[in-house]
């Protein structure tokens, strides 16, 4: 893979906002969400509670990248929605994560 | 919830200017949506700082490589201190049976003279690559006429001062009204808390005073690559005092080991639980200093701004 095209296909170089990054993505996969919304949607998805600080560091730089964009604000707050290379960087992920998750479920199932 | 709105206008305002023009607007109401907690709040702290480290271009996007250089300097000065508050506390872990242990083991001694005489170092390296950004920076915001910068690099005298005043009301006044005052009973234990607790902050309001005061400033990336020199010798400096005060505690255990495992300090600590808080600051200090002079060094003196050429792509 070029450098260029790796910086925006790895979230692991965005340190201690990838895994923000990540959840990010996932929850706007289930559709457009503003900051709030999001908080609430990853805390119910995977029981963690992003801080608004993390959540804007990590929504900035996910928009630099061209994986997520802003919508027009709806009272003062304002909805990001996954663009379609923000889609294939998450399913992308996901997908490493799903064959990362099967290859440990069969080591445990072979103890 | 945040439901003061001057605080939240406040928390906002640790935001760069660039930054607020952006995302001010939604980020206030978040802040007015979301319940705050202690963490939530350190947690805006941080992001105002990583704000500040990384910011936003004219395009509102993060330049990141172009501030490699800053953002290391700022990292090592951090780390430093970090350090210098763990050397304290070693120094006054041990200080009051200091001479007896010199004279009883002189390769624990030596160990001892090797933190001791390297620290001065360290700190010359530190105000050799730091100095030069701070009076440039101070001399932004005074030609500038920038008070907000001002406002911060008041806050170490003015930490200082606060402290120092403390100091005196207690030296003056508390202890001579309990004369029998010890660190080993409540009263005496709460003062010596908020004696130390209050060093502690003005060190930490104060580093993190100067990091966004030096963010804020127009200074010159060239400085900045200049400093990395200084940090490194501050992180070498870091390394072999990491080393010193290592040898001492295994040399401790070799020569003395009831010392390591009697207790000091007001909480009933043993040594050696003081000496592996000590030592895993210090080591992560230097680990984190380290690393971000490799990043720095690492990246190109004409860096990019990172991940736009796809950004759009």
């Amino acid at each position: 893979m070029p450098d260029d095209q790796r910086d925006v296909h790895d979230l692991s170089d965005l340190g201690r906002f990838s895994d923000p990054s990540l959840l990010i993505l996932t929850s706007l996969a289930g559709g457009a969400r503003h900051g709030y919304a999001m908080i609430e949607d990853i805390a119910a998805m995977a029981g963690v509670r992003l801080g608004p600080g993390t959540l804007y560091g990590a929504i900035a730089r996910l928009e630099q990248r061209g994986l997520i964009e802003p919508l027009p604000a709806e009272d003062r707050r304002r909805p990001y929605r996954l663009t379609a290379l923000g889609a294939a960087v998450l399913r992308e992920q996901l997908a490493s994560l799903h064959a990362f998750a099967t290859t440990g479920l069969q080591r445990l199932a072979a103890i | 919830m945040l439901t003061n709105p001057a605080a939240r206008s406040w928390l906002l305002r640790l935001y760069p200017a660039d930054w607020r023009a952006r995302y001010g607007e939604e980020f206030a109401a978040l802040l007015e949506d979301c319940p705050l907690s202690f963490f939530g709040l350190f947690d805006v702290l941080l992001g105002a700082l990583d704000a500040h480290i990384a910011p936003l271009d004219a395009n509102g996007r993060i330049l990141r490589m172009l501030h490699q250089p800053r953002r290391s300097a700022i990292v090592v000065f951090c780390a430093y201190i970090a350090f210098v508050l763990a050397g304290i506390s070693y120094n006054q872990t041990i200080e009051d049976d200091l001479r007896a242990l010199n004279s009883a083991h002189p390769d624990v001694a030596l160990a001892y003279h090797i933190v001791f005489f390297v620290a001065p170092l360290s700190l010359l390296a530190v105000l050799a690559g730091g100095l030069p950004i701070a009076l440039v920076a101070l001399r932004h915001a005074l030609t500038g006429r920038r008070r907000d910068i001002l406002a911060l690099f008041a806050v170490p005298p003015l930490a200082l001062a606060l402290w120092l005043g403390w100091t005196a009301v207690i030296v003056r006044v508390i202890a001579p009204a309990h004369p029998n005052m010890t660190i080993h009973e409540t009263f005496g234990l709460a003062v010596f808390v908020s004696w130390s607790g209050l060093f502690v902050l003005a060190a930490i309001a104060s580093t993190a005073a100067v990091t966004i005061a030096v963010s804020r400033s127009e200074v010159s990336p060239q400085l900045y690559r200049f400093a990395l020199g200084p940090g490194v010798a501050a992180v070498v400096t870091m390394a072999v005092m990491l080393g010193g005060v290592v040898a001492w505690g295994l040399l401790m255990r070799a020569d003395d080991p009831a010392y390591l495992n009697g207790t000091s300090g007001p909480f009933g600590l043993s040594v050696v639980t003081h000496w592996l808080i000590v030592v895993s600051v210090m080591a992560l200090a230097t680990l984190v200093a380290a690393i971000a002079l490799v990043r720095a060094y690492r990246t190109p003196v004409d860096g990019a701004i990172a991940g736009t050429a796809t950004a759009g792509a």
